[in-house]
């Protein structure tokens, strides 16, 4: 923050953040004003199961649409501005000790539950040891929660600006957050429909309700969005270009933010080798996935971490290397790894899945490319894993987390600076349990009367920033517009 | 006189600094100096002094042009040699280091890779990069810009007493949706608090203003007001409707609409007039015809001019943004119109200088392209060049611009 | 078997014959024209699927040729002429145009020959296809061609066009086709019995799974591999039946007709296939029709050969019964016969020979009456002679007793008279028994237990079984106690069984038993007398009952006869069976209902209309009865003459 570093001498850290905590997170607002009223609808391709953030399973295939869903109606206490640097959310401010073991953030003053109930430092409190009572050692000090750790945790901020630390009361029979939007109808795996909250600390969001229809085929999508019918729909990279075409809508995606990778089953690793998995990695094209299958959205991936979240992916080569893949498949008489499996109901991931299967025939590898279900058993799966922290750092740990499960390395990894996290990418990478194809970046096409629609860098929704233009427009006699 | 003190002092990284950052090279920044340095001193530090080394120096952030790469890796040589290692041009080299400017999503960062004795080791230093996105003064356009201030936090107006104007002001004033901050110089003042009864709206509307050497600031129902060196500042809150001028000094009051950003007419003259109906979001006091007069951006997407004393709508336009601005020049019949573009804060902004003729509005320059959004625009009490916040798409900051129409003829 | 029936079966057997010729020749014509029908529907098929795939070819042709001249085609190859190309732009522009285009496949190639975009193998883009960047092709003048088509998951059949567009001298190919599958199958008009399969020609050899049908995969499809072999080895058309199950119906007939894509290679193999299933049914039904007609001929067959046979045979009928009138005695019968055939003839002959038999018989009853009287008078003569002479010489006697003192005169006198008395005693005995036998009536029928007869018979001799002086005789009776009640004339009966007790008793002066037995069978009775007498010699026998025959010094010879002559009355058998030296059996069989005397029994069951019964046996006149009796006895005589009886 620059204002902050002009002035090292004369703030503190938690002044700065007082300083910050009013104003930082407004959004700012364009020329044309934003215009109140209106009803905004969604659409999404993943079937939600649950609006409750307790029950979220961020490693769940629809762990990011949850994310996205909880967003509206909950709040954390910090997050992080598409700079990357942490904004003050419910916590007004923070501060904490020298070695990071001890935090106090003081909660936001004003802020209510949809319920009415104001928030306070208790109920911040219990919302965070209800999601992991053993990993909050958590106390209140008047209007601030205390967190003290054993171990340093300097990345605590980013910690709580992503994953399960939503911050939420649980009344009787049901959960309330302090989000821009409250609930009027949920239909698990059908439709959530929101109502703005009059009394979002943040102010009212512009538009009136949001409708949000889920489980619509991307094709349904795409024709809702051509008829009107919807407002917002989520494209696959390979309809990018078609919904482009659409009159008045506009494509938006965030940065590549979405891992698409190959992971070795536990079946494919009792017998894998990192040899193989190697000449594996050699035989796919990326690049002529991700411009031709991916109609350019996205970046091939030879790390775990985008280029624009890492810096020094391009360290990783992702280049395809028939030769070098063939010489190494030489030296297995059978194909240890066999069975390819993607997710049926994703047709990029589908078209992905039979071009590695194709390009791996090349080195000699035999792939047996079909949608996962239940019942088959498979060496290899396709995976697509949100990067959802806009920290490298701990981004880093949830990807390593989620690979080698909670008890893997990256507990141990120090991923503190570059240097660290880079030789931890390399030592994951070099196990051969994990083929990263591309990042690709979340999409979605906006209809004509959307507007602001700034979704956060890295993917995600900022529904109460956005306004609906729903006013006749009258011809324009001379103006900027016509120039 | 500030900016000159900002050019001047370089290395401190202020943000007035433009012209003279825009002038050096990206990578030579001090801190990136700084930081090559230290990836320097790293790989000093690791590689055997007895080898030759052979560097490469690559950007992946696309901004450094050839000539800058090659000062680049000329500097990164002279510093490697200055520690002690032999550098090389050519294949007789046994260590290659290939140096690369990266970045990502905070810093920037330069990335030192090579291979010694079959170990390939990488090594990083970071940097922090001003974000800053600087324009050249747009040469012979009538209507230029120029930046004040810039800052990470959206803020909604300010006053800058660089320009000589009637009024004296005591410092510069930046209007925060919370905070009213004041610097002069190197000198800054304590910030003045404000405090609302209730949450702000989403689209904060905020002014500030200098009456007689003293300021008043207003977002929404919070006004403050005090000297300019907030020196005893007071804050209140207010439901009165909010004043604007006209170019004789007359007035028109309006209510912003509750927890909105749009404002409803309230008393004052011409009570019939059906101008003083629409709701609006920007109104400008303005010469129409020789008689005082108004433009104002409905709500309804229309712009209308119409006299201030019968209140008649000379006429209307649309598909204008909804930032108004009226500047007194010399040029043309003395009153333009500064207007944006119909456009959402995910495009960058355009202005353009309208003239009314009597009849119509003409366009009197090409629109001027900004480099993210205008989040607020005002016009000057009297003369002067309208004031513009800018939201940057580009860096995230929020700049402040004096807007002012030249004239070429 | 009757001359009739078979008559009848003969007629009948020819009409079946006939008729499983004709039902034979019919099917046999009808699988003929069937299979000739057959031949035709198949190459109607063969050469409709040859229009077909030319139609479809040409249709796919028209279609490539309108890709290649749609905008989108034309924007394609200007984009990746020029120097800002972008192959990944037109990724997925095969899948619209090849959909609005109905293709299945359709392929856009660079001028290099890599795919740019593909339909069917999306993911196959960037991969080369160098066989149709291959010199030596006006593809846009080329037809539609057999292809092998690669896919994600295998190769399908294709019929496949190509067109070029050139921009900048770069060429854009565009490979379109349809595959040829079920639903091209299902798109083939085929008549009601036939289907058509086809086969993937992607390796040397079978496979059952290259196979398709209108429903996909075949059952038991190794079936046809022998077909599809011999046409991959010669690359010829070839037929083969194949039958499905055990059922005729189940047959199929299949001809195979190779597809060769470009260079003449064997890419598939077409089958049309045509069920035999109609022809089964249509041989079934001539063979239930042949069922049924013969059926209707058989009976009508009968029914001819019936009558036929009736008319023919109706001449022998009235013979036969003729013969069997005559063998019963009937002498008088005539047999009516008009027709004039061999039939006739025999008739005529037949009465002929009655008539003659008749008066032979005549005859031989006038020789017999005239042998007869010569007997009685022989035996008359000879029983009078026996006392005629001690008559004459008592008289004589007499007469000479003159000369004699009257004393001696007076005791020969006496002496004379007696023996002249007792002559004339047995004179007048002989006598009396010759008018007894000529006044033998004629049985007055009624019902009568011939126990109760026996009983009778027996008792009239009781005194005689013990008599002083003379060792005794001992009747033993072995009576059946359930002899039915038979028509006879009790008082006759008695008359014969005493004949035979008397016979028997004579015949055992020493002493002896006398059994007598009584018993029935089918329609008869019959009562054995036997003695333990001294029996008599085959001769003896044979002579037993002739008239006046005995062998007794005292005895007439007609118990017997008399005894011969009742039996013979009530239609009844007598016989005797003897041993010399073991006693003689005597043996007498009588109906139960004499013939022609059944109304008898009924009013012999009932008393009181016993005498009425009689005079109202109006069936049997007297003369009639008279002429029976002389029947029996001319039988009698046939008789004794079978059983070699007579003195």
């Amino acid at each position: 923050m620059k204002r902050t570093f002009l002035r090292l001498g004369v703030l503190s850290s938690v002044a700065a953040a007082c300083l910050l905590s009013g104003f930082i997170f407004a959004p700012a607002r364009a020329s044309e004003r934003p215009r109140y009223g209106g009803v905004l609808r969604v659409e999404m391709r993943e079937r939600v199961n649950s609006m409750d953030p307790r029950g979220w399973n961020a490693d769940a295939s629809d762990g990011g649409a949850t994310e996205r869903l909880l967003g509206l109606v909950f709040e954390r206490l910090v997050r992080m501005s598409d700079a990357g640097q942490v904004q003050p959310v419910l916590a007004g401010s923070w501060q904490h000790d020298a070695n990071f073991t001890r935090w106090q953030f003081q909660i936001r003053a004003g802020v209510k539950f949809h319920d009415g109930t104001p928030l306070s430092a208790d109920a911040v409190v219990a919302a965070l040891q209800a999601e992991d009572g053993a990993r909050w050692n958590a106390s209140v000090a008047g209007t601030a929660a205390v967190f003290e750790f054993k171990s340093p945790k300097p990345n605590l901020l980013a910690e709580l600006a992503t994953g399960k630390s939503f911050i939420f009361r649980a009344a009787q029979d049901t959960v309330v957050g302090t989000g821009a939007f409250r609930i009027t109808d949920w239909q698990a795996q059908k439709r959530l429909e929101l109502k703005a909250y009059e009394d979002c600390w943040a102010g009212r969001p512009f538009v009136d309700r949001i409708e949000i229809a889920l489980g619509v085929s991307s094709q349904q999508q795409e024709t809702d969005l051509e008829l009107g019918k919807v407002d917002v729909i989520e494209l696959l990279p390979n309809l990018t270009r078609r919904a482009a075409q659409i009159s008045g809508a506009r494509v938006s995606a965030s940065a590549p933010s979405e891992l698409w990778a190959l992971i070795i089953s536990p079946r494919g690793a009792a017998t894998y080798d990192a040899r193989f998995t190697q000449a594996l990695s050699l035989a796919i094209d990326r690049a002529a996935i991700v411009n031709v299958l991916l109609q350019k959205q996205g970046e091939p991936a030879g790390s775990l971490l985008p280029q624009w979240l890492s810096g020094y992916a391009f360290l990783f080569p992702a280049e395809v290397n028939v030769v070098d893949a063939k010489k190494i498949r030489a030296e297995f008489t059978a194909s240890p790894l066999q069975a390819l499996v993607y997710d049926g109901a994703d047709p990029s991931a589908a078209l992905v899945a039979q071009r590695i299967a194709v390009n791996a025939r090349d080195a000699g590898i035999n792939l047996s490319v079909s949608a996962e279900s239940a019942s088959n058993n498979f060496d290899m799966r396709l995976v697509r894993w949100r990067i959802a922290a806009a920290d490298a750092r701990e981004a880093l740990t949830t990807l390593i987390s989620r690979l080698n499960g909670a008890q893997g390395d990256a507990a141990f990894m120090p991923l503190e600076t570059p240097e660290q996290r880079y030789t931890a990418e390399r030592a994951v990478l070099d196990r051969g349990r994990i083929i990263p194809l591309a990042f690709v970046p979340e999409i979605y096409a906006v209809g004509a009367q959307v507007k602001d629609w700034m979704p956060p860098k890295w993917g995600g929704w900022r529904l109460e920033d956005l306004w609906l233009d729903t006013a006749p427009r009258a011809a324009s006699v001379a103006g900027p517009g016509n120039k | 006189m500030w900016a000159r003190t900002q050019c001047i002092a370089l290395a401190s990284f202020l943000i007035f600094s433009s012209t003279i950052l825009m002038a050096s090279p990206r990578w030579a920044d001090d801190a990136s100096t700084k930081a090559a340095r230290e990836l320097v001193q790293k790989i000093a530090a690791q590689i055997d002094h007895k080898k030759k080394v052979m560097v490469e120096v690559a950007d992946m952030t696309g901004e450094m042009r050839a000539a800058e790469l090659d000062d680049a890796k000329k500097m990164i040589e002279s510093e490697l040699r200055a520690r002690g290692l032999r550098t090389v041009a050519d294949s007789s080299f046994d260590v290659k280091v290939r140096i690369t400017l990266s970045q990502d999503l905070i810093e920037r960062i330069w990335v030192a890779e090579y291979e010694a004795e079959g170990t390939r080791a990488v090594l990083v230093a970071q940097f922090e990069h001003t974000g800053l996105d600087i324009r050249p003064w747009m040469t012979g356009a009538h209507l230029d810009r120029e930046l004040i201030f810039s800052d990470n936090a959206l803020f909604l107006d300010f006053v800058e007493c660089r320009r000589p104007t009637k009024e004296t002001c005591g410092a510069e004033l930046v209007l925060f949706p919370k905070e009213l901050m004041g610097m002069k110089g190197w000198e800054s003042f304590p910030d003045v608090l404000i405090a609302h009864e209730k949450p702000t709206s989403r689209d904060v509307r905020g002014r500030i203003r200098l009456i007689d050497g003293r300021f008043e600031s207003r977002i929404e129902d919070a006004i403050c007001s005090g000297d300019t060196n907030l020196s005893n500042p007071k804050c209140v809150t207010s439901k009165n409707p909010w004043s604007f001028w006209g170019p004789g000094g007359e007035s028109a009051n309006a209510i912003l609409a509750d927890g909105q950003n749009w404002f409803t007419w309230v008393g004052g003259a011409l009570p019939n007039a059906d101008a003083k109906r629409e709701p609006f979001f920007s109104l400008a006091g303005i010469e129409v015809n020789g008689e005082p007069g108004w433009i104002s951006s409905g709500t309804d997407g229309k712009v209308r001019i119409f006299n201030n004393k019968t209140g008649e709508i000379l006429g209307t336009a649309a598909g204008w943004g909804s930032e108004l601005a009226a500047v007194k020049t010399e040029c043309g019949n003395g009153w333009q119109i500064l207007a944006t573009r119909q456009r959402d804060r995910t495009e960058t902004d355009a202005v353009t200088v309208f003239e009314w003729t009597g009849s119509e509005f003409r366009a009197l320059t090409d629109p001027l392209e900004m480099n993210g959004t205008i989040v607020s625009m005002w016009s000057a009490d009297g003369e002067g060049p309208a004031r513009a916040v800018v939201h940057n798409l580009k860096t995230g900051n929020y700049e402040a611009y004096l807007l002012k129409v030249g004239c070429s003829q | 078997m009757s001359f009739r029936l078979k008559l009848a079966l003969v007629f009948t057997l020819t009409i079946v014959v006939a008729v499983a010729l004709v039902a034979w020749g019919v099917s046999t014509y009808t699988q003929s024209e069937f299979e000739r029908v057959d031949q035709q529907h198949t190459n109607a098929l063969t050469e409709q699927f040859k229009q077909e795939y030319a139609q479809r070819g040409e249709e796919v042709a028209h279609r490539v040729t309108l890709i290649r001249e749609s905008d989108a085609t034309t924007k394609m190859a200007i984009n990746l002429s020029g120097p800002q190309a972008d192959p990944p732009r037109f990724f997925s522009d095969a899948d619209g145009l090849a959909k609005s285009n109905q293709l299945d496949f359709l392929d856009f190639v660079g001028d290099d020959g890599s795919v740019i975009s593909s339909k069917e193998w999306q993911a196959h883009f960037g991969y080369k296809t160098d066989w149709v960047i291959a010199r030596g092709h006006d593809w846009n003048q080329q037809p539609a061609f057999l292809n092998l088509t690669e896919l994600p998951d295998g190769v399908a059949l294709s019929l496949t066009a190509v067109r070029v567009v050139s921009v900048n001298e770069k060429n854009l190919y565009i490979i379109g086709g349809v595959e040829l599958d079920k639903e091209f199958l299902k798109t083939l008009v085929l008549p009601e019995g036939m289907r058509a399969l086809l086969y993937k020609n992607l390796q040397a050899g079978f496979d059952p799974t290259l196979l398709t049908g209108k429903e996909g995969s075949v059952a038991q499809a190794d079936k046809l591999a022998p077909l599809i072999e011999r046409v991959q080895k010669q690359g010829l058309p070839g037929e083969l039946t194949v039958q499905w199950t055990t059922e005729p119906a189940s047959a199929e007939d299949f001809r195979a007709i190779p597809l060769q894509g470009r260079g003449n290679q064997l890419l598939g193999v077409l089958l049309v296939g045509s069920s035999r299933a109609e022809l089964a049914k249509l041989i079934s039904f001539i063979r239930q029709l042949a069922v049924v007609v013969g059926g209707a001929g058989i009976l009508l067959g009968v029914f001819v050969s019936v009558w036929f046979s009736a008319r023919v045979t109706r001449p022998l009928a009235r013979l036969a019964t003729g013969a069997r009138e005559v063998a019963a005695g009937d002498w008088a019968v005539r047999v009516d016969v008009k027709s004039r055939d061999e039939v006739g003839q025999l008739a005529r002959d037949f009465n002929e020979m009655t008539r003659q038999l008749a008066e032979q018989r005549e005859r031989l009853v006038q020789a017999e009456r005239v042998a007869a009287w010569r007997e009685i008078a022989r035996r008359l003569a000879h029983e009078l002679k026996n006392p005629l002479f001690p008559l004459q010489l008592t008289l004589e006697n007499l007469q000479r007793a003159r000369q004699q003192t009257p004393a001696l005169f007076d005791e020969i006198f006496t002496e004379s008279t007696k023996t002249l008395r007792a002559e004339l005693d047995n004179l007048k005995t002989i006598v009396t028994r010759f008018s007894d036998f000529s006044k033998m009536p004629a049985p007055q029928f009624q019902p009568t237990n011939l126990n109760d007869a026996v009983r009778n018979a027996v008792r009239v001799y009781d005194a005689q079984f013990n008599v002083m002086g003379r060792p005794p005789v001992t009747p033993e009776l072995y009576l059946d106690e359930n002899m039915p009640m038979i028509q006879a004339d009790p008082d006759l009966l008695h008359r014969a069984l005493s004949n035979l007790v008397l016979n028997s008793l004579d015949a055992m002066p020493s002493g002896g038993t006398l059994t007598v037995r009584t018993g029935h069978g089918d329609g008869v009775v019959g009562v054995e007398i036997s003695d333990t007498g001294a029996g008599l010699t085959p001769e003896e026998c044979e002579r037993l009952f002739t008239p006046y025959y005995t062998t007794k010094r005292m005895g007439t010879g007609l118990g017997l006869a008399i005894v011969q002559s009742i039996v013979s009355d009530h239609f009844g058998k007598v016989s005797v069976e003897s041993t010399p030296g073991h006693g003689a059996t005597f043996r007498i069989e009588l109906p139960v209902r004499p013939p022609g005397v059944e109304s008898h029994l009924d009013v012999g069951r009932n008393s009181d209309r016993g005498a009425s019964g009689i005079s109202g046996n109006g069936s049997a006149p007297r003369e009639e009865a008279e002429l029976v009796k002389e029947k029996r006895r001319a039988e009698n005589v046939g008789v004794k003459s079978t059983l070699g009886l007579g003195e």
